[in-house]
């Protein structure tokens, strides 16, 4: 019997529709699908959760002394414990940094063959195949997963169109406990900080206004930031002006920060790497600031203008004030 | 105190997309000016916390990578930082290997060097951006794993990382020996000094080849296999708005968006 499982990372349950989009691809490669997801309270669980379009949830319930977050080792060998226990042949998760530090040894420890970032997956067969951008987004690389071996693929978050609907009727759930080693301990998480920005979240945001090393300084942030209050937008950067320090990593865009579909993403001063465009070439309008008419980024744009960010900006921000207070 | 940093050449990553080829025969990318490769960025990072902890202690930094055609300016470049021994793993044999035989050969080597304290990587190497070599290294050789670190430290056999997460960090806590990888926000990797480069000049990288390894390459394969590689097309057609001057260009800019429902 083939078995699917998607994976859903701890606290993510609730947070963004995503798991909806992965259960719909698990559920177009055939067999049977579960969900197995982390928890130690299962309260928590609402009505709702448990009409996720799949057979079975696994609400995998570790001892509360491991720890919460739970380490990444405790998650590896929970995981590796479950495929097993279960005869999971293909594993699926979102590809975020948890399971970026998660799959590959999984996939190590059940002798699966891995496939990472993907943004398609197909059956054929007892084969899988799959399309992965690589060299930063400058190629795509088609790769296929051997059949004899069970399988574990990561998948880039939004790159599946269609959300899962939910059923009509509620999904059994089955508690299962896995088995921990002594050395699973050897990680310790002594503290989580998270620093929330405030305004919208960036990963929800319908409108991304985001800077770049043209901006030259950190200054011009503050202006963006007027903007985006203006707009009811998220402020986004490109990782040259996170280096730079001219804000805060939070805020990066692309391949190595977060990842937003915005309605309308409106850059100032970015030239359009491969490996930003990797975070935000699934907005639905691109719209871009930039003085070099060859900039890369006027190629993924639905709106250019070629210009000096400098006196672009404040006339843009006063039309813009003016045209928002009209209504 | 051993630490080792495990490092790789990859095409530089600013080259331009046009810049790119695919060579269909061992299906990947090369450079179509024939670019020299780089030293890949996070590894320069790793580098770079190495240095940090042998700034304060009495640390020995070794680097080492596993490869073919190295090109010696880049992989010297740690030395020229400030790194003292370089381990060039070296052969047709580990050309375009998968991350999985890699790690095993990497383990391999490492088991016969010694085993340092600490095992820096960094967090992807920007050819595939895998991000799987030190994950799988620390499995084969039983390490502690602590990963996306911005800043290291090390209070005798403790080591503590902060954790790069979405939103924050973490501080992770485990006993040496253990592996770390490093990311960018780390910070700028520290130039090559006068002195860096000289003995950078003088070194002679130890020299591991296939026959020094006692592996069977063929059993380490990950059952991926790469059919083809393909350059991504878009299809959007720029509209530029352009006023007299920039300002109204932005004036402009502001009522095309408000017409087109953006605003
Ligand atoms: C493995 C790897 C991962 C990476 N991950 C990420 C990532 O997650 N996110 C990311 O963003 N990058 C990432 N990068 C870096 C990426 O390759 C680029 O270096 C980076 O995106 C460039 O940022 P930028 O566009 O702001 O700067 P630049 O490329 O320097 O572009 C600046 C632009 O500003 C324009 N400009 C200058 N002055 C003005 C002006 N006065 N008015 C208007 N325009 C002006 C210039 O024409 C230019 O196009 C990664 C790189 C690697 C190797
Ligand atoms: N051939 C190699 N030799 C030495 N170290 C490597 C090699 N390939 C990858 N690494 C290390 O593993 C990290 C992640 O690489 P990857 O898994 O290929 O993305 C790199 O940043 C290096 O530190």
């Amino acid at each position: 019997m083939s078995h699917t499982a998607v994976i859903i990372e701890e606290g993510q349950l609730n947070s963004d529709g995503s798991i909806d989009h992965i259960l719909s691809l698990a559920n177009s490669l055939g067999h049977e699908t579960s969900v197995a997801l982390f928890s130690s309270d299962n309260a928590k669980l609402s009505d709702k959760l448990t009409r996720l379009d799949c057979s079975q949830i696994y609400v995998i319930k570790n001892d509360t002394s491991y720890g919460s977050p739970l380490s990444d080792e405790v998650i590896i060998s929970s995981l590796e414990w479950f495929c097993k226990e279960k005869s999971v042949d293909l594993v699926l998760m979102n590809k975020t940094s948890w399971s970026l530090n998660i799959a590959p040894r999984v996939a190590f420890r059940i002798k699966a063959s891995y496939a990472h970032d993907c943004i398609d997956i197909k059956r054929q067969g007892a084969e899988i195949s799959c399309i992965r951008p690589v060299y930063g987004g400058n190629a795509l690389a088609h790769i296929s997963l051997a059949k004899n071996t069970s399988k574990v693929a990561t998948i880039r978050v939004r790159s599946v169109q269609t959300p899962q609907k939910r059923s009509d009727t509620p999904i059994p759930i089955t508690e299962l406990e896995p088995e921990i080693k002594d050395e699973d301990l050897r990680v310790k998480i002594i503290k989580t900080v998270t620093q929330i920005p405030e305004g919208p979240d960036l990963g929800k945001a319908e409108i991304v206004i985001a800077g770049g090393r043209g901006l030259g300084g950190p200054e011009p942030f503050e202006k963006l930031k007027e903007l985006a209050k203006i707009l009811d937008g998220a402020v986004g950067a490109s990782r040259a002006a996170c280096d730079a320090g001219w804000i805060d990593h939070n805020f990066q865009i692309g391949l190595t920060g977060k990842t937003v579909t915005p309605n309308m993403y409106l850059s100032f001063g970015i030239s359009g790497a491969s490996q930003h465009m990797a975070g935000c070439s699934g907005s639905r309008n691109i719209v871009s600031i930039n003085s070099d008419k060859n900039a890369n980024i006027f190629k993924d744009s639905k709106y250019g203008v070629i210009g000096d960010w400098n006196l672009v900006l404040p006339a843009f921000i006063a039309a813009v004030r003016e045209l928002v207070d009209e209504n | 105190m051993n630490i080792m940093v495990c490092i790789k050449q990859v095409l530089d990553p600013e080259t331009p997309v046009s810049g790119f080829v695919i060579d269909e025969d061992s299906i990947s990318l090369t450079s179509r000016l024939g670019a020299p490769p780089v030293l890949n960025g996070f590894d320069e990072n790793a580098v770079e916390a190495a240095l940090r902890i042998k700034d304060t202690t009495n640390a020995k930094v070794t680097v080492i990578s596993v490869g073919n055609d190295f090109v010696m300016d880049v992989m010297k470049k740690p030395i020229s930082m400030g790194a003292d021994n370089l381990v060039l793993i070296q052969g047709s044999e580990f050309e375009n290997l998968d991350p999985f035989t890699t790690a095993h050969v990497l383990c391999c080597a490492i088991k016969k060097i010694g085993l340092p304290d600490l095992i820096l990587c960094g967090r992807q190497a920007s050819d595939w951006d895998n991000s799987h070599v030190p994950l799988i290294l620390a499995e084969l050789l039983n390490l502690a794993c602590l990963t996306l670190a911005q800043d290291i430290t090390l209070d005798s056999n403790i080591i503590n990382i902060e954790r790069v997460i979405p939103n924050g960090y973490q501080i992770l806590e485990a006993s040496l020996p253990a592996l770390v990888t490093v990311s960018n926000e780390l910070g700028e990797p520290r130039y090559p000094t006068l002195r860096g480069i000289m003995n950078a000049g003088k070194n002679h990288p130890q020299i591991l080849s296939y026959n020094d390894l006692d592996i069977a390459l063929d059993d380490y394969k990950n059952n991926v296999i790469t059919t083809k590689l393909s350059i991504p097309e878009s299809a959007q057609d720029c509209e530029f708005i352009q006023g007299d001057d920039d300002e109204e260009s932005g004036r402009l800019l502001a009522i095309k968006l408000r017409q087109a429902g953006l605003i």
